[in-house]
């Protein structure tokens, strides 16, 4: 009974040894992981830290508890891990150095604008030049001396940004009519009408021997003949090149060339003559450059009067020529 | 029958005991679960890698029926865990 309680109390005084050992291992270990911590290894080894932390709570308790081969598993884990911490935070600490010791060099760019119009001359198109601030692509650092481009200067240019003719101030020149004829050259710039006839909208031609109405083409005298013939006389050439001017500037225009006579004479004679002359007229057109599929000739002798021909001037009245429009 | 009595209490505090640390570890679990879902393995390493341990601890505890002790660790995992965690999903130092 003695033997055995000499050999617990030798287990026991081996066993508090043996704690105390441990204890001190891990004292020793928990400065290694403090001093690693205190190098940064929470950033550079947290994984490492934070093992040998935990281990060595591990330990101290398994110590407590009296169990001192799992504590010294657990040391030995500590042991590797914090000694891996403080290796890995000695880099670290050097980065820290690197980061907050040396200051960042300050790079003070001096912008350059050599025109000094407040556009640096990095981005200035025209750095030798300064901007004119008009309101007109102040952005480009270049002065526009002229910003509607219409040859005119902005300070003589009453529209700086219109074109306009100088005659107009350098303003635009404005069409009211729409007619596609500038004002300035409109002779009617209210009212629109065609470049040919200056702006006014043009006027049915005037003819001084003949009017266009809407049957017929009138005629103010008459085509004159040879008495008992049928060439037309140089007196009326005037007067059927009217008529022919007036078939050209209507060229859809078709007419029937008709002849008439006074009941002079015999009908037959009265009806070959009209014909003729008829013909005679409608020849003449063609010579003048009328097509002829535009001109019918048609001889009435004296059926159609328009006059008596009781009397001299009725029946004066009633030799005629008519231009009647047929479509 | 005098004898039996305390050792079916004894029995009964064992088997209560091994249920809470049962429920200690499966908490410490879904923490850690969402930690790692937050990304704190890379985010709060420290932290992380702290409820790791703890959890093992616990588990290895709860294995050699030192019930206690897995209930205590299993409490600390979970609570490193949660602390991983948010500061995973808080802003970053840079961030602020």
């Amino acid at each position: 009974m003695r033997r055995a309680l000499v050999a617990l109390a030798a287990l026991g005084l081996a066993s508090c040894v043996a704690g105390g050992k441990l204890r001190a291992q891990a004292e020793s270990l928990r400065a290694e992981a403090d001093k690693a911590r205190k190098a940064g290894a929470l950033r550079c080894a947290p994984r490492e830290l934070a093992t040998a932390d935990a281990n060595l709570d591990f330990a101290e308790k398994e110590i407590a508890d009296g169990n001192p081969g799992r504590a010294q598993e657990h040391l030995a884990v500590a042991e590797q891990s914090a000694r891996k911490a403080s290796e890995l935070s000695r880099d670290c600490v050097q980065k820290v150095i690197v980061k907050k010791d040396v200051p960042r060099p300050v790079i003070i760019k001096k912008v350059q604008d050599t025109d000094g119009d407040g556009i640096p001359d990095e981005i200035d198109r025209c750095p030798l030049d300064a901007e004119d601030k008009d309101g007109f692509q102040d952005e480009d650092g270049c002065p526009d001396a002229d910003n509607d481009g219409d040859g005119i200067v902005d300070a003589m240019d009453a529209c700086p940004n219109n074109p306009g003719p100088l005659t107009n101030r350098g303003c635009p020149v404005l069409d009211r009519d729409g007619d596609g004829v500038p004002d300035d050259l409109d002779r009617c710039p209210d009212v629109a009408g065609t470049q040919e006839n200056g702006g006014c909208p043009s006027e049915p031609k005037k003819y001084g021997l003949v009017e266009v109405k809407k049957d017929r083409i009138e005629i103010r005298q008459q085509v004159k003949f040879a008495s008992g013939k049928f060439a037309v006389l140089p007196a009326s050439f005037a007067l059927l090149g009217q008529v022919a001017q007036v078939l050209k500037d209507n060229p859809a225009m078709k007419v029937r060339i008709e002849g008439h006579t006074d009941n002079v004479g015999g009908e037959a004679a009265n009806l070959k003559l009209s014909q003729r002359r008829a013909d005679s007229v409608r020849d003449y057109l063609a010579k003048k450059g009328i097509d002829r599929a535009r001109l019918t000739a048609k001889g009435y002798g004296p059926t159609k009067p328009i006059a008596s021909n009781r009397t001299e001037k009725g029946r004066s009245q009633n030799r005629r020529t008519e231009f009647l429009i047929l479509e | 029958m005098r004898s039996i009595a305390p050792l079916l209490a004894v029995a009964l505090l064992a088997g209560c005991a091994s249920i809470d640390a049962q429920r200690s570890l499966a908490q410490a679990e879904v923490s850690l679960e969402g930690a790692r879902a937050a990304g704190a393995e890379k985010l709060a390493p420290y932290e992380y890698t702290s409820a790791e341990a703890l959890y093992q601890k616990a588990r290895e505890e709860n294995g050699r029926a030192r019930y206690n002790d897995a209930v205590d660790h299993a409490r600390r995992a979970a609570r490193m865990a949660d602390q991983a965690r948010t500061q995973a999903t808080g802003p970053r130092p840079e961030e602020k």
